[in-house]
């Protein structure tokens, strides 16, 4: 799934927080937004989600623009900001009831997952139990489960420890294998330079750098 | 079909978040049942079994419309205010937070904006109608708990005691009552429809102000414009003369419900969906 951003600039409250972003990134790849706090990382996962509306310019994801009374992008795994779920289920009845939407990912397929993230599926606590490095562990999960062409996560390794880093390359990596179009945004040059196949930098909500990894 | 899951996803949130204030307003209007029934019986007014109608005339009843000339100032009928407001409220608190984590990705897995407003708007008035009927039913079973019959006729001691118009008793019928009943329901969930269309472009806290002190202004203004008018039995043509009609309680309710989904849709079409702050 390929995403396009031509002249894309967003305004709130008076403040440009994407300034005329032009970018373009292909099929099958790894992406990374880069930056310092508040550059417009996380605005610019929400305008290709569809979560945004552009002030002005377009946001085109696999050929079909975004508008305000379109559809959001049909296969779309998210993780944007904190992970939030409902504090009296457990991790899996959480993404279960998330995966009853669309019925693509069946049971096994969620518990896969959760052992892929680090997570037992069939741990009885509820999420409010849960650590912020769980709860990130569940918020990816949340997001691959359905193995979908295009995923957006914002900080990956926040608040994982080295085995949870580990684990984000290598379902970003494996989803790359899949065809899938990762995007994500941090601040971690690391994994950055480790992960991704093209870097776009911004500040001020601008693109002020593009180039390979 | 997608539609239908993320509603089923969204009402349980609305109905689970509603549950406490259905407690609250169930234990509270049980309380004011068994007190009338009491007052009732103290006054030997009617010699008849007090039905479970005259627990849901009490409810509902609201006040009479102040008569200008006589000098008297209405009293707010505060237990029905009471029961209003805290309706409004409860069926406010809103199901998932699309903003950010799980909700996002529900937002997005529902499809468009304009499906998951309407899941949202749907939600809403599954909720009022799950507080309305728990609200009442616990109200009724108080009533046959204190010798009520299983009947929704109003009698003639209720009405006595409401206060209706020496003229204008005539026991409520059974059909009366419940387009009535059905009226309020629907106003109910109209309301709660406008309160979400207008806490797309404000706060939840100013709509709910707002369609509160709209629903309450009926206490003192005599208008069938107000939508409190068609709150009240004491108000409606079914308990006193020329009084609002519920079918046409109906069809307000539908069109307010329709414009106010209209207004919602177009600001929530242009929303960002963005975190942080109190929620709209």
């Amino acid at each position: 799934m390929s995403v396009r951003l031509d002249h894309v600039s967003k305004r709130i409250r008076g403040r440009a927080v994407l300034d005329d972003v032009t970018l373009d990134i292909p099929s099958a790849s790894i992406a990374a937004f880069t930056g310092p706090n508040g550059s417009g990382k996380t605005m610019l996962l929400r305008a290709i989600a569809g979560l945004l509306l552009p002030t002005e310019g377009k946001v085109v994801v696999d050929g079909t623009e975004l508008e305000a009374d379109a559809e959001f992008p049909s296969s779309v795994g998210l993780l944007i900001e904190y992970p939030v779920f409902l504090s009296h289920l457990t991790g899996f009845k959480n993404l279960e009831l998330l995966a009853s939407i669309k019925r693509v990912a069946s049971h096994d397929d969620i518990a896969e997952t959760l052992e892929n993230v680090g997570l037992d599926p069939f741990d009885k606590r509820k999420v409010r139990s849960y650590s912020l490095g769980m709860r990130q562990r569940l918020g990816i999960a949340a997001a691959v489960m359905e193995r979908p062409k295009l995923l957006l996560i914002d900080e990956p390794t926040n608040a994982l420890d080295v085995q949870g880093v580990e684990m984000v390359k290598d379902v970003f990596t494996e989803a790359r294998r899949s065809g899938s179009t990762v995007i994500f945004a941090s601040h971690d040059r690391g994994i950055v330079s480790q992960l991704a196949d093209v870097v776009f930098e911004l500040h001020d909500g601008a693109l002020v750098k593009e180039g390979l990894a | 079909m997608r539609f239908f899951r993320c509603l089923t996803i969204e009402a349980r949130s609305v109905v689970k978040v509603a549950i406490p204030w259905a407690v609250f307003l169930s234990v509270f209007s049980a309380a004011l049942i068994a007190v009338i029934q009491v007052r009732i019986r103290g006054l030997g007014l009617g010699s008849e079994r007090i039905t479970v109608g005259d627990c849901l005339l009490y409810l509902t009843f609201g006040s009479p419309a102040i008569e200008p000339g006589l000098g008297t100032v209405s009293m707010a009928p505060v237990d029905w205010l009471v029961w209003i407001a805290t309706m409004l409220f409860a069926a406010s608190r809103d199901g998932i937070d699309e903003r950010r984590g799980m909700g996002s990705s529900l937002l997005v897995a529902c499809g468009s904006r304009l499906r998951w407003w309407l899941v949202r708007c749907v939600a809403s008035i599954v909720g009022v109608t799950i507080l309305c009927l728990i609200v009442w039913a616990s109200s009724c079973a108080v009533g046959m708990l204190c010798g009520a019959t299983a009947d929704l006729g109003v009698s003639e001691g209720a009405c006595s005691l409401a206060g209706f118009s020496p003229d204008n008793i005539d026991p409520l019928g059974r059909s009366e009552f419940a387009v009535f009943m059905l009226s309020v329901l629907a106003m109910l969930a109209a309301l709660s429809i406008l309160r979400l269309a207008l806490s797309e472009l404000g706060t939840r806290t100013l709509s709910v102000v707002i369609v509160l002190a709209v629903v309450c202004l009926a206490v003192w203004i005599p208008s069938d414009l107000l939508p409190g008018a068609y709150l009240m039995l004491s108000r409606s043509s079914c308990a006193v003369m020329g009084g609002v009609q519920p079918f046409a309680g109906l069809c307000y309710a539908g069109i307010v419900g329709a414009i106010s989904m209209g207004i919602g849709a177009a600001s929530f079409a242009r929303r960002d969906i963005v975190g942080g702050g109190e929620r709209s």
